[in-house]
């Protein structure tokens, strides 16, 4: 159930927003995610039934809980129709750009730090060698094949239309090489399918993002998030 | 510049093997990163979205909450990693 209180040391006065078991005495309903509006009036919850993860999405006013608005149906992290936004990171960067170069429809607009985008060259970098037992060598018959099948920067196909994309990286970064960002993004910038920008922003005085300081999280998420959200305000 | 590499017979070619050379070696890279630089931050240094979340953000992380992280106790005296905004590293 998702509940209230003013402060965690005064939980006497917490008081019950939205309770599945009321909604569903068979206790089958339960909540998948909730997210509460910036003004805190309202909440958003995802109920799903039988441990589907399609939840439908119902909306409570935080004062009353009661129900507000209807239901949005058959909600799941899935969704059709470019409106998807992502921001993904390093290993989500490389699962970010399989999925952007397969299926390039789907999405809005990416902001992707610090990510892994050519599977063929990334055993030759100098954390390369430590990566091998989770992605594969190209030395491996077997393994090339795989790796090459997926790799985002081979993937990339000249005149496609691809979403908005930002690339972020710190230079002194140890843990993935930031070549992998500059190669990814001048591959996009020269298939060329659309008016789409492709960016990369490079900091001279960052890494992998461990160690950054609060000002270049600030610079850098405004960056990140602030892109993602000028494709959600304005298709 | 393209590079071609024969992997399992399979022949393929890279582009932009040139941008792999480190920075600090290459005035060919360092040219294309401060170009790279230059037109992400016109792009978006235009973005209204991008100033709304830099002063939601510079709120948030820049809090005055101070917070105790990577907690160690050796020998009775307890270790911590403090940090304490708005100064700027932990």
């Amino acid at each position: 159930m998702i509940v209230v209180m003013p402060g965690p040391d005064k939980p006497g006065e917490e008081r019950v927003v939205v309770d599945p078991n009321v909604i569903d005495p068979s206790g089958k309903t339960a909540i998948d995610w909730y997210h509460v509006s910036p003004d805190g009036k309202l909440v958003a919850v995802s109920l799903s039934a039988g441990g589907s993860e399609t939840g439908d999405v119902h909306v409570f006013e935080t004062a009353t809980g009661k129900q507000v608005f209807e239901v949005v149906p058959g909600v799941n992290a899935g969704t059709a129709g470019g409106d998807l936004e992502w921001l993904a990171g390093s290993n989500g960067g490389l699962l970010m750009g399989a999925v952007v170069t397969q299926r390039p429809d789907l999405f809005a607009a990416v902001s992707s730090y610090v990510g892994i985008y050519d599977m063929l060259r990334v055993e030759t970098e100098p954390n390369g060698a430590f990566n091998v037992p989770e992605f594969g060598t190209v030395t491996d018959p077997a393994q090339f094949a795989a790796l090459y099948a997926y790799s985002p920067y081979h993937h990339v196909v000249d005149g496609t239309k691809y979403p908005p994309t930002l690339f972020l990286v710190g230079d002194n970064d140890v843990r993935v090489a930031s070549w992998h960002s500059r190669k990814m993004v001048a591959r996009l910038q020269a298939a060329a399918g659309d008016a789409a920008p492709h960016l990369l922003v490079t900091s001279f005085d960052a890494g992998h993002g461990i160690g950054s300081s609060v000002q270049q999280t600030v610079e850098q998420n405004a960056d990140g998030f602030g892109f993602l959200l000028h494709y959600l305000a304005a298709p | 510049m393209p590079v071609s590499d024969t992997y399992q017979g399979t022949v393929v070619t890279d582009p932009y093997r040139w941008l792999e050379t480190p920075t600090a070696e290459s005035a060919e890279v360092k040219g294309f990163i401060d170009a790279q630089n230059a037109y992400a931050r016109a792009f978006l240094a235009a973005l209204p979205e991008r100033t709304a979340v830099k002063t939601r953000l510079a709120e948030i992380l820049g809090a005055a909450t101070v917070g105790y992280g990577a907690l160690d106790e050796v020998k009775g005296q307890l270790y911590a990693l403090k940090l304490e905004p708005p100064r700027r590293s932990a």
